[in-house]
């Protein structure tokens, strides 16, 4: 393992930016994002994004095609996707994973998002991996390895500084980071810029457990029988309907095709969107199968925890913590999990 | 005897005997600082009530859920609670009659939704939105909870007036960042008690409306806010539980402040006597705009 | 089917190829049928049963069954509901119109080959239908007997009026019309679809059931199926939902983990009986 200085740091990312944009997280206010990184910008290395990086491969919004409307003629023009190569530094091991998963969903056989895909592969990812979870964490009960790198190209390590904090922060900007190439893309950057590296050896950052867990043993059993389910109602009797455990979740990538009018000419876009929004399943002349919150909650856990495991095999989760965190009246997915657990299996609605 | 057992002796009585048909209260939730709404309706159900430094959501906007069913509703109040349940009857979104208000005066609350950006620093402290409030206790109710508690004299324009004080560049600069960070997620909307509307102008879907694209940030906070003006109860929900910390709630306060100077001093949500300023005409308004 | 259009459904499935109407029917007082072509010629080729994503660019974009085709062009039989659909029944032929597809699974013509089919249909649930009737007709020795049960409002509320009196019958088909309410001029059946399907009583045995229609219909259809002894096996419908995609992406149209617009919109009453109920 290489190991690179936190000196050294700023200087190896100004080198990569010269190469291609470098995509970090940075603040504004209290706000971590990922955002362009430009010189004299603060990265935020002591915990991870609120908002996901997801944004990244599926941008909140992004024009699909341009029209122009005359009469009754009208013309399409395609937009080439940006397809210039980009570094995306600082993603955690969660994010990485919903990264995974969203692969499943834009990248199958049927139907290749070209957009997507060009994005992902001029994408190199440098994961930075974590070793003190916040209490709000659980990926390791998604099966993420918070010291891994499935998926990155380069692995940023945090070392062994003998003094642990006591205000449970990780990754003090001043501390240096081990460094660790999982590609021949990865090795390639490394050996490009091997001038900021240095052979110092020193011990990984001894990984703590979270002290959160999504139990969900059981549930995948019990879930079929459970559509009609008095717990649906009680659940979302709080819930406020808002789009913050969507929006701010890697994972949830349900989208709405929406246009803008210029005069006669205009614009198709992608956005996302929320399953817990009203209009998501209304239908012209007003039907609507999922009227209520109880129908809108129950998908968006089912999908979760059941409908993306029946197509792709894995729960739609990386145990991130965003929705623990933000979730304006705490119904979080460890708590629904929870919930779904207790039931007795046969309340149904009257 | 401490809060939450009076809350749950009351609670077993109202239901029990039939007098409300559901409680609306706070439970603990998943993690010790989280203190979430909870709606009991069997009485062998309020060992689940409790009252702690947490209980810091605005609870009336949930009773527009319940306004058309038969049978009353109890809940718990909180000054703020209070505001916006008055401001929802005379916005005849609500009946008195159909609910019984168990009030508690307020002494501020922690914010579990700083925890994320801030650290846990951020729960030593009463929220945000508790810091400039102007009615810590209970303005209506049916019974009282404690003691009421004296309402702390701060300045709650400080911050408007220092937006204010930016000259227009700076001004632009400071709202383009805020807008900038708006995700679309209608939290602010959906917890507000002013924003009442069954169908809310957002959620129509046609070309050329109120779009899901970000660029259109400005026009939904704007918009929202001045569909609010006058009427906000300033509990500053919209702030708290926006994710990315918006200030929404300066938008509000701006407005609050405004009318406050052309019509003179209002407080929504205080008193049923008082009509709403801006819905009203009297011959001698100001009208410096013309 | 163009290559150019082929290449692009794949790479950008979102992006709709510009086709252009070329003939407008009045089916009823708010059903039009729009013929629909490319410079290239026909868009695609759906089998019976398949959807496509209609768009006017500056209006909005919406799924619709293709109902028929030819050797040029696609059919698609359009009730105003809607923004989209109000717009559709306002412009001239000439119109240029995004669309993209084919999407979903089509009717299991390998089931349906060599049996006797019973249609029944409702209103404008007679558009999707009518894409397979039609490719019976086309191929009618490799079916039994065919017969279609078909219902509208009104008299002037039925669709495709000249096949169901003069073009299916003549192809070989067996078609009972009934109307909720007469008028002045109707001599034939007045009634509910499904009162006048128990009145036809026709025999389960060796029979596919095709039904599509509003669900208070298909709801009713099913009881006097039910009650005429009639296998769920043996039942298929077509399911409508709110589409933005049509690929199983966008996440509207789910029931449970089948997406209507990728694994339907056609099923098996038995295999709707196993999905979670959310029409």
């Amino acid at each position: 393992m290489k190991t690179i200085s936190s000196m050294l740091m700023t200087q190896f990312i100004e080198a990569l930016a010269k190469e291609m944009p470098v995509i970090a997280p940075v603040k504004n206010e209290e706000t971590v994002s990922f955002q362009p990184w430009s010189a004299g910008m603060e990265i935020e290395w002591q915990k991870n994004s609120l908002i996901p990086p997801k944004n990244l491969f599926l941008p909140q919004v992004e024009v699909l095609y341009k029209y122009q409307v005359s009469g009754v003629n009208g013309e399409i023009e395609e937009i080439d996707a940006d397809d210039s190569p980009r570094v995306l530094l600082g993603i955690r091991n969660c994010d990485l994973h919903s990264i995974l998963l969203l692969d499943k969903i834009f990248l199958t056989d049927d139907y290749i998002d070209s957009a997507y895909q060009s994005r992902r592969k001029n994408t190199v990812i440098i994961v930075l991996q974590c070793s003190q979870p916040l209490s709000t964490c659980f990926c390791t009960s998604l099966g993420v390895d918070p010291r891994g790198g499935e998926g990155a190209d380069l692995v940023l390590i945090e070392l062994d500084q003998g003094v642990r904090g006591s205000d449970k922060m990780m990754y003090d900007p001043g501390r240096d980071f081990g460094i660790e190439a999982r590609t021949p893309k990865g090795e390639e950057i490394l050996k490009k810029h091997e001038d900021f590296l240095s052979d110092l050896q020193k011990k990984p950052a001894p990984l703590e457990n979270c002290n959160l867990h999504l139990d969900e043993r059981g549930v995948k059993e019990k879930l079929p029988k459970m559509f009609d389910h008095s717990i649906w109602a009680d659940l979302s009797m709080r819930c406020l309907g808002c789009g913050v455990c969507t929006y701010l979740c890697p994972t949830c990538y349900c989208f709405d095709l929406q246009g803008k009018n210029v005069g006669e000419e205009g614009f198709k876009y992608r956005c996302w969107d929320s399953c817990m929004f009203s209009d998501y399943t209304m239908m012209a002349g007003g039907h609507n199968p999922r009227p209520t919150k109880r129908e809108r909650f129950r998908n968006r856990f089912l999908h979760k925890l059941s409908y993306y495991r029946e197509r792709y095999g894995e729960l739609l989760c990386t145990g991130c913590g965003r929705c623990l965190a933000k979730c304006p009246v705490h119904l979080d997915i460890t708590y629904v999990a929870e919930k779904i657990k207790e039931a007795k299996a046969d309340v149904r609605e009257g | 005897m401490k809060i939450s057992e009076q809350i749950r002796d009351y609670a077993k009585k109202m239901l029990e005997e039939g007098e409300v048909k559901q409680f609306i209260g706070f439970e603990k939730g998943r993690l010790p600082f989280h203190s979430t709404p909870v709606f009991i309706t069997e009485p062998g159900q309020v060992e689940r009530l409790i009252w702690d430094d947490y209980c810091i959501t605005n609870l009336s906007k949930y009773l527009v859920n319940f306004s058309h069913e038969d049978g009353k509703t109890a809940l718990v109040v909180k000054g703020c609670d209070s505001r916006g349940i008055v401001r929802l009857i005379q916005d005849h979104q609500l009946q008195r009659e159909k609910l019984v208000l168990i009030g508690i005066p307020c002494q501020g609350m922690k914010d579990s939704l700083r925890f994320f950006s801030k650290g846990d620093d951020s729960l030593l402290s009463p929220g945000g939105k508790c810091q400039s409030c102007t009615h810590p206790n209970p303005v209506l109710y049916d019974i009282l909870i404690g003691e009421e508690v004296k309402s702390v004299n701060m300045d709650r324009f400080k911050k408007t007036e220092e937006i204010e004080n930016l000259n227009i560049d700076e001004r632009y600069l400071y709202w383009s960042r805020e807008f900038a960070r708006c995700i679309r997620c209608y939290a602010c909307r959906n917890v507000c008690p002013a924003c009442s509307c069954l169908s809310c102008y957002l959620d129509q879907h046609r070309v050329d409306w109120h779009g899901k694209d970000p660029a259109e940030n400005a026009s939904y906070l704007l918009t929202r806010a001045i569909h609010v003006a006058g009427r906000c109860i300033e509990c500053g929900e919209c702030a708290r539980v926006c994710p990315t910390g918006v200030s929404v709630m300066e938008l509000n306060k701006k407005l609050i402040k405004d009318i406050n100077e052309l019509f003179g001093e209002q407080d929504a949500g205080v008193d049923f006597s008082q009509t709403h300023p801006l819905c009203q005409y009297h011959t001698d308004d100001p009208d410096d705009f013309q | 089917m163009s290559v150019k259009g082929k290449s692009a459904r794949l790479l950008d499935p979102l992006v709709p190829q510009k086709g252009k109407i070329i003939k407008i029917v009045d089916e009823t007082p708010d059903i039009k049928t729009f013929y629909i072509t490319t410079d290239e010629g026909k868009p695609f080729s759906p089998a019976p049963g398949q959807l496509a994503m209609l768009s006017l660019f500056n209006v909005g974009e919406a799924m619709f069954s293709v109902t028929s085709q030819g050797e040029e062009h696609l059919e698609f039989s359009i009730k105003k509901t809607g923004v989209l659909t109000d717009a559709l029944h306002e412009v001239d032929e000439g119109q240029v119109i995004g669309i993209r597809g084919p999407y979903g699974n089509g009717f299991p013509l390998e089931m349906l080959k060599g049996k006797d089919i019973l249609f029944i249909a409702g209103g404008i649930g007679l558009a999707p239908v009518r894409s397979l009737i039609n490719f019976c007709v086309h191929s009618r020795q490799d079916y039994g007997d065919l017969q279609l049960v078909y219902g509208s409002r009104t008299p002037e509320d039925l669709c495709f009026k000249e096949d169901l009196f003069s073009r299916w019958p003549q192809g070989g088909i067996n078609v009972d019309v009934t109307v909720d309410r007469g008028d002045e001029g109707w001599k034939g059946h007045v009634g509910f679809v499904p009162a006048y399907l128990e009145e036809l009583s026709p025999v389960p045995v060796g029979k596919i059931v095709v039904v599509c229609g509003p669900p208070i219909m298909i709801k009713l259809v099913m009881q006097s199926l039910d009650k005429m002894q009639y296998d769920h096996e043996q039942i298929i419908t077509t399911l409508e939902k709110r589409m933005k995609c049509g690929i199983g992406k966008c996440g509207r149209c789910n029931m449970g983990s089948v997406y209507i617009c990728l694994d339907g919109p056609v099923f098996t009453m038995s295999q709707l009986d196993c999905m979670p109920a959310e029409l």
